[in-house]
């Protein structure tokens, strides 16, 4: 019992943060992946007009796509997806989670 | 929830995107072309109807519909792109409303051979109306030499529907669309649901509820409420029908995802299985990379983009205006209009016997002042071939993608730059080509800053000043372009801290079309119209104008006589015009040209930028023949040029006498002429696109008082830099509004949210 007292103190930031870091690194959102890195759409963050556009574009769970371009300023990032190239906006590239393609 | 649009909406859609019928005709069967932005609608609607629209390779050219006539039974109408038929932006709205409408009698719905996956969307979505239709697949060629190759027969089977294929810009298959559509076999077709069974009964569960008035597009009104777009009044009073599109969203919902997301996933996983049987890709997929790539890897390289976006613009004003342009204009000027013709008809009127005053009429007041439009022809003709290459070539989207973060800043996003950039061949398409932009505040400001960008017509007023005046200043013209651009720039900071203009954000997806060398047929034909445009214009609007004027500006009443009568040269002071303007012209005393000749200049330019030209050339006199020394012809060619030159130097703004105040003063003018309201067809232009009312006429109060403003600042300032004026009134003033400016600009704050304006985007988001 006494033995506890000199155990050395967990934080709670030090349970959290590795699981942080490990989920962080599966899931990605699309405004972090690297030009021309192959990737997949999870899901989308949002449901409103922004989503309404990406969906009827083809942005949907499963869909691979390609980043081919950022603008001088990083956004927007113009996509290769389903067969052709889109620009999408830094909105839309921050509700779009994505996994890479390994 | 809600889900309905307001009765306010679709008072807007079926009311402010007339003329719906304007050049329909009741009899004949209509055929719409309709399909995804930029899949080549219009250029196949060209080879079908013979006609000329505008056309280009980026998304968004067409915004209203164009109706031909392809027999006398038969009628194309050519429908602006759309990616589904829910509508965000107005000339989508223009599309799902034409194929809503009963009188759609026949669909061709075009699509993108080489971006089939996306395109068949819209055709399953299509297919739930019912409407007889047939898939037309464009660019084929381009198909061909692809590494992948379509079942044509295959997916014809599947969708139930004919296919063709065809490429619009070889004209391959264009006679088989053509017998297609005049065999008047327009198979029938239910309206169905294509897609997986889930949906399929959901819909079917609304669409029983509809009565019998609403059944033939009762699946499409269903899919339309599902997703809270626009649909019947009527229906929606239904009890039985609301609720049966809540049971059925509730169902479809039931796993969390969004509606929009399951009716969309369910449609493109029946297009990936249709393809995976009607399409197959072969083994030499990626040998090498396409012309696009290796252009992009350039053109939208991080670091290379922006120097590469500026060196573009740069020669396309540059050879335009000053280099190509401007030779060939001051050839035109000089020896045509100049050295020959004015010269000919003054003495061939005078030979045959004319008074004259009927010769001075004919050679200085109408060939001289139609003239000094016409000259320019071939500075447009030169104008409109880059414009049109750079519209067909595929770079507009690249520039709106290079420039949207500078945009943002502005309040607007990249789309804007394709209006700013037809704005400077002509106002008129360019105020129209704003419907494309997502958000009404952004619509609204480039609406309102659209025609700062000089134009076509504003460029002669650009070059003459140019020679006349600032024949010391190298690149003025180019620079009179920047200036155009930091106008907007200072406008468009300016109108967003205001709530009407408040910037909303939209979605901004745009699609990067491939790289086509522009066809030649193309360029040539834009280059036609346009310029025939430009010449039309002369001769009704130039041609009356400077007739009218040279007589006002000959004919006086002199008081000792009590009589009205031809003046003599030195008696141009006492002419109607003059008496009538001068108290006119005293408006513009704060700007440095109160001269009552730069005041009718301003006054016909409303009638048309280029008659500004034409007035100064009236008011300046020919060199009368028989004072000329015969020896002197090697001269005549700089005197036609110096005499004009001359009257706008000396007459007008007075240089020789004011010196540098004066210099500055004509720079105000043509700051003043550049940034102020646009000429009659713009305005009207405006005043629809803009939905009149109060809008409009801010709109056009704040066009006045920003360029007035502006020159005012300009003149006050100049002279006070220059050392050549004292500081006074205005001078206080022009350093109160600069202040009012820069307050506005940098301290005052966009104002908070307003909820209460309308939505104009007949669309509720259902959560």
């Amino acid at each position: 019992m006494p033995d506890l007292l000199f155990h050395p103190v967990i934080t709670t930031r030090q349970i959290y943060l590795p699981i942080v870091e490990f989920l962080g690194n599966l899931i990605m959102l699309l405004k972090e992946i690297k030009i021309g890195q192959q990737s997949r759409i999870v899901r989308l963050l949002s449901d409103d007009t922004y989503c309404r556009r990406l969906c009827e574009m083809g942005f949907l769970p499963g869909t691979p796509f390609v980043i081919k371009h950022r603008a001088p300023f990083g956004y927007p990032i113009s996509i290769e997806i389903r067969g052709y190239e889109v620009i999408i906006g830094a909105h839309d590239a921050s509700i779009i989670e994505v996994e890479d393609v390994r | 929830m809600k889900c309905c649009k307001s009765e306010y909406t679709e008072d807007k859609i079926k009311g402010s995107l007339a003329p719906r019928h304007a050049n329909k005709s009741a009899d004949a069967r209509h055929v719409m072309l309709a399909g995804n932005p930029n899949c080549g609608k219009s250029t196949i609607f060209n080879r079908l109807c013979n006609m000329h629209v505008r056309t280009g390779n980026y998304p968004g050219v067409t915004v209203t519909r164009h109706v031909g006539d392809l027999t006398s039974d038969i009628q194309i109408i050519d429908l602006p792109g759309t990616y589904s038929l829910s509508s965000a932006t107005t000339d989508e709205q223009v599309a799902s409303e034409e194929l809503l409408d009963n009188d759609a009698e026949f669909i061709i719905n075009i699509v993108d051979g080489t971006a089939l996956e996306r395109s068949l969307y819209l055709t399953l979505e299509m297919l739930m109306l019912g409407i007889p239709m047939i898939l037309v697949i464009n660019m084929w060629d381009e198909v061909k030499k692809s590494h992948i190759s379509i079942d044509i027969k295959k997916l014809s089977e599947k969708l139930g529907i004919d296919v063709i294929p065809v490429s619009a810009a070889t004209g391959e298959g264009m006679n088989e669309l053509k017998n297609r559509i005049l065999s008047h076999n327009w198979r029938v077709i239910e309206p169905r649901y294509i897609g997986s069974d889930r949906i399929y009964r959901a819909l079917e569960s609304i669409a029983g509820t509809a009565p019998k008035v609403y059944q033939s597009h009762a699946v499409f009104h269903a899919k339309s409420a599902l997703q809270g777009d626009w649909y019947p009044e009527a229906l929606r009073e239904m009890p039985e029908w609301t609720d049966a599109v809540d049971k059925a969203r509730k169902e479809l919902t039931a796993d969390g995802k969004s509606i929009y997301q399951v009716i969309a996933a369910d449609r493109y996983e029946y297009i990936d299985s249709l393809l995976g049987d009607c399409m197959s890709t072969s083994e030499h997929s990626d040998s090498g990379s396409s012309l696009t790539d290796i252009v992009d890897s350039i053109v939208l390289n991080r670091y290379a983009a922006f120097p590469v976006f500026l060196l573009i613009m740069f020669a396309v004003y540059y050879i335009s205006v000053t280099w190509l342009g401007g030779e060939a204009t001051d050839w035109v000027n000089d020896n045509l209009f100049g050295d020959t013709l004015i010269p000919f008809v003054r003495d061939g009127l005078l030979d045959i016997g004319a008074a004259g005053w009927l010769s001075a009429l004919a050679a200085d007041g109408i060939v001289g002042g139609v003239g000094a439009v016409l000259g320019f022809v071939p500075q447009m003709v030169i104008l409109f071939a880059l414009l049109s290459v750079l519209e067909e070539c595929g770079y507009m989207t690249r520039a709106s993608f290079i420039l949207d973060r500078f945009f943002n800043m502005l309040g607007l996003s990249g789309r804007a730059f394709i209006p700013y950039l037809i704005g400077s061949g002509c106002g008129v398409p360019a105020l129209m080509t704003a419907r494309t932009l997502g958000s009404e505040s952004e619509r609204r400001v480039t609406l309102m800053t659209t025609t700062m960008i000089p134009c076509g017509a504003k460029l002669p007023i650009i070059v003459v000043f140019a020679g006349a005046v600032f024949s010391d200043i190298p690149f003025f013209a180019p620079l009179m372009y920047l200036a155009g651009v930091f106008m907007i720039v200072i406008s468009a900071l300016i109108l967003k801290k205001f709530q009407a203009f408040r910037p909303s954000s939209s979605p901004m997806m745009l699609e990067l079309p491939g790289y086509h060398l522009p066809s030649l047929r193309v360029v040539l034909l834009s280059i036609w119209h346009r310029t025939k445009g430009y010449v039309i214009k002369a001769g009704t609007i130039i041609f009356p104008c400077v007739t009218v004027l040279w007589l006002v500006s000959h004919v006086g009443y002199i008081q000792d006589e009590h009589r009205f009568r031809m003046l003599e040269d030195e008696e141009t002071e006492l002419s109607l015009v003059a008496s009538a303007v001068k108290p006119v012209s005293v408006v513009f005393e704060p700007a440095g040209f109160n001269d009552y000749r730069a005041s009718v200049a301003v006054i016909t330019g409303l009638l048309a930028k280029e008659s500004i030209v034409s007035t100064m050339a009236v008011f300046t006199k020919s060199e009368n023949p028989d004072d000329m020394d015969e020896d002197a012809s090697e001269e005549d060619v700089e005197n036609a040029t110096n005499s004009f030159y001359e009257a706008i130097r000396n007459n007008m703004f007075m240089i020789d006498k004011r010196g540098t105040a004066g210099v500055i003063a004509a720079l105000a003018f043509v700051v003043f002429n550049l940034f102020t309201i646009p000429c009659v067809a713009a305005v009207g232009v405006l005043r629809k696109e803009i939905g009149g009312g109060r809008l409009f006429w801010g709109a056009i109060l704040y066009q006045l008082i920003f360029s007035y403003s502006a020159a005012v600042v300009v003149y006050r300032l100049g002279l006070l830099i220059t050392g050549t004026g004292s500081f006074g009134f205005w001078t206080a003033f022009s350093f109160v509004y600069l202040l009012v400016i820069f307050y506005i600009i940098f301290i005052r704050k966009i104002p908070a949210e307003n909820r209460v304006e309308e939505e104009r985007i007949p669309f509720t988001a259902v959560r």
